[in-house]
């Protein structure tokens, strides 16, 4: 048994979800008791100590329409991605990544209503293009192909992808769609700006999947706001500055 | 005082009809539990205080289109946990600062720490044990131990799989214990009744 086996057993243990046999096998073992002694005392020393006035005066204000605490980073981050949110129209825009020989381009697209039916809604989507010569041109685009680890969704997602002819098209198409999430734990910052940038809320949910478009690797990735607005990123992969986050996607 | 008859179902309703003494009463009910798992989620008070703030106003924000599918508690620490994560993304990239807390005050439940020294030791060595312990453990660990979610809920709340729930708890638990180990033993602070085991014999 290796120490994987032992941690989903001593899990399941400390979780009253071990078997009898399971158990008495533990019972029996000074060391894997030691173990679950350090696995229960977990929720004690993880505990915090709320400081209550502090948090109520959040609270009270937040309720109030004042925020509690002082402007700070994280707001002056929230405002500067509030104000590069792209406008609704079509708009093209420059970026430091021009400098890179491989033409890339990112769709956003935004979807402003909660309802998960496209067809019931007013899509209004923005693209970011960048390439080495141009900003403003998209290249011209052999196809997409989804690959086979996202299962039956990708196979539900190639189906609604008509012969796209660039990457907002490509976006546009994924957002009609509610994926399922394939890649959940694939996203890097750059993309996730993009997200955040694109919606008015935090986002609650966020589904990926894997893509090959135009012979590059891409992420698709959709987020869903807390007032349920979607919005859907096509990210390149291979001139993504955050590679070793996305090297599982490079295979 | 909240009025602990209603549930948090008839406060979200009364909340939606603005009803500004229920949204408050749901807030707080919710407050201590938000703030411990963005405390956790950040590791430190001043950011926590921050996520708690966020949290918050993304919940007034987002309540119209609350639609009770899930559980409002599922839905909030689910936005909780997201906002932590966002921000404990962008701070990775950034270089590490020593600052102050806010709340000098012990930071461990445990009886068998009571004197300040003591207490200062275990919140740094847990703060350090779970910035060490890797994002997709983090979350589920603190859901599980410190809020209690069944896996389900966390598998709702986080947008995974119920089977990888399970098997990232296990492994995230694991992780946590033995970075706490080894940062008991450099920090010498008490260590846990824990020693890693190689074999069932």
């Amino acid at each position: 048994m290796n120490d994987e086996t032992y941690d989903d057993l001593l899990s399941r243990f400390v979780d009253g979800d071990a078997t009898a046999e399971e158990a008495a096998r533990i019972a029996a073992n000074p060391t894997l008791r030691s173990r679950v002694n350090a696995l229960r005392s977990l929720p004690d020393r993880l505990a915090v100590d709320v400081p209550e006035h502090a948090v109520d005066q959040i609270r009270i204000e937040v309720t109030n329409g004042t925020p509690a605490l002082p402007k700070d980073d994280l707001h002056d981050r929230r405002l500067a991605r509030a104000l590069r949110r792209p406008s609704p129209k079509t708009v093209w825009l420059s970026s430091a990544a021009a400098a890179v020989s491989l033409a890339l381009a990112i769709g956003v697209v935004q979807q402003l209503d909660s309802s998960p039916s496209v067809n019931e809604t007013a899509v209004q989507y923005s693209s970011t293009a960048v390439s080495t010569d141009d900003a403003g041109e998209v290249p011209e685009v052999a196809g997409l192909a989804l690959e086979a680890s996202a299962g039956d969704m990708a196979n539900d997602l190639a189906e609604v992808v008509p012969s796209a002819s660039n990457p907002s098209d490509v976006a546009e198409a994924l957002s009609d769609v509610l994926w399922e999430s394939a890649l959940p734990e694939t996203v890097c910052d750059e993309a996730y700006d993009l997200l955040i940038a694109s919606l008015e809320s935090p986002p609650v949910e966020q589904r990926m999947v894997a893509i090959t478009f135009q012979d590059q690797p891409f992420i698709a990735i959709q987020a869903q706001a807390v007032d349920g607005a979607l919005a859907t990123v096509l990210h390149p992969v291979g001139t993504c500055a955050d590679a070793e986050l996305l090297e599982p996607l490079r295979k | 005082m909240i009025d602990a008859r209603k549930t948090d179902q008839e406060l979200v309703r009364a909340a939606q009809h603005h009803d500004h003494q229920a949204l408050n009463d749901l807030l707080q009910r919710h407050q201590a539990r938000i703030y411990a798992v963005c405390r956790r989620l950040t590791g430190n008070d001043s950011d926590a205080l921050d996520a708690t703030q966020e949290t918050m106003m993304a919940v007034i924000r987002g309540l119209a289109s609350f639609d009770g599918r899930s559980a409002f508690s599922t839905w909030c620490y689910r936005i909780a946990t997201n906002t932590c994560i966002d921000e404990f993304r962008r701070q990775s990239r950034r270089p590490i600062t020593v600052g102050l807390d806010l709340d000098d005050g012990p930071h461990h439940r445990g009886s068998d720490l009571q004197d300040p020294v003591s207490q200062v030791i275990e919140r740094d060595t847990v703060d350090a044990a779970l910035n060490e312990l890797p994002e997709e453990f983090r979350a589920v660990v603190i859901l599980r131990d410190l809020l209690g979610f069944d896996y389900a809920e966390i598998a709702e709340i986080l947008d995974l799989a119920p089977g990888t729930v399970r098997s990232r708890i296990a492994r995230g638990r694991a992780r946590l214990v033995d970075l706490l180990y080894e940062n008991d033993a450099a920090t010498g602070n008490q260590p846990p009744p824990s020693e890693r085991h190689t074999s069932e014999s």
